[in-house]
């Protein structure tokens, strides 16, 4: 659909049509903040009470795997980013090469972290609702709450990251059959919003989860 | 009316498809991304390392002060919204009043609390 001229009847213009797709985009991300927001929250109040077990628990945590899915996600914003570039000026090969270079690092971050860190982590008996949870003594309920933190910030994460994986493989689709063009490549930048989110979302649950608890 | 490609095709060549001047904003436009991801790197790496400071358990919050700049950068480089248009802007200012409100609000009172109340417990 090379739609530099097609536009749906409730708009006035094509430009109309991307102007308001893009918004639509960025007021779900508004709600996406605040759902995020709510999880932040419990992090704040929870620690206020139980800053010994919460370090505790950070200490178990693994920074390596933490620190290289940081990167990771910051340099698939970058390509997607460049991707997105590519399409302003009508190359759609590069937008493909762009887009599965981010792709393979989506899927790498999710890799490491749920086929490696998290199948350690219960190896360790770090889940909170474990019987036999790993850290005892004073520490053990503040480090449960951390953990109950952990699993289920990085989970919703996880979630988002594999919604995005999807949308990534849908624009990839698209993208080889040759339905954008200089002139029409909305979807792109929507989905290049929401993975750009899910990257910010990340950028605030690693110090969090990794950092602050340490030192 | 904006549109996702008017930057590119406002720039003199772009819309007339002179392969030059197009190849020029391709370059211009890489270059300032790969200068906002290296920008993260950095950032990230200063996160990392004033987190092994000797800081008090309450100071250790400041440690967020790196990521918060990363979000910022990711915000404006990558998901450009300096550049769109005024609802766009308005929607990502209006976020960020609500997280301060419900971040603020929400952790008012573990934050400020200096009494703290015991229950069962008569002090004469």
């Amino acid at each position: 659909m090379s739609s530099a001229v097609v536009h749906d009847f409730q708009y006035e213009s094509p430009s109309h049509q991307a102007q308001t797709a893009v918004a639509g985009m960025w007021l779900f991300l508004a709600t996406e903040v605040l759902f995020f927001g709510g999880l932040i929250l419990s992090w704040i109040y929870s620690r206020h009470w139980n800053q010994i077990g919460f370090d505790a628990g950070a200490r178990e945590t693994k920074l390596w795997i933490g620190t290289l899915n940081t990167g990771i996600l910051i340099t698939s914003s970058f390509t997607y980013a460049a991707g997105l570039t590519w399409i302003r000026a009508g190359n759609t090969r590069r937008l493909v090469q762009c887009l599965t270079v981010t792709l393979l690092l989506g899927v790498a971050f999710l890799a490491l972290k749920f086929g490696l860190e998290w199948r350690d982590d219960f190896a360790k008996h770090l889940f909170p609702a474990a019987s036999m949870f790993k850290i005892t003594g004073a520490e053990e309920g503040g480090a449960r709450l951390f953990f109950i933190f952990y699993f289920i910030s990085t989970g919703l994460h996880g979630v988002h990251m594999v919604v995005g994986v999807a949308l990534l493989l849908w624009i990839m689709q698209r993208a080889r059959r040759g339905e954008f063009s200089a002139l029409y490549h909305t979807p792109v930048h929507a989905v290049g919003l929401y993975w750009s989110f899910v990257d910010i979302v990340w950028l605030t649950l690693y110090p969090l989860i990794y950092l602050v608890g340490r030192g | 009316m904006w549109h996702p490609s008017a930057r590119l095709l406002s720039r003199p060549g772009a819309a007339s498809g002179d392969p030059q001047d197009q190849e020029q904003t391709v370059n211009a436009q890489l270059t300032r991304l790969l200068l906002a991801w290296l920008l993260l790197l950095l950032l990230g790496g200063a996160e990392f390392a004033v987190s092994f400071l000797p800081l008090t358990r309450p100071l250790r919050a400041l440690v967020m002060i790196p990521g918060v700049l990363m979000v910022v950068t990711v915000a404006v480089a990558f998901m450009e919204v300096t550049r769109g248009p005024v609802l766009v802007r308005a929607f990502a200012v209006a976020a960020m009043l609500w997280l301060i409100i419900l971040l603020g609000l929400g952790s008012a009172d573990p934050l400020t609390r200096t009494e703290y109340y015991v229950p069962n417990v008569q002090v004469k």
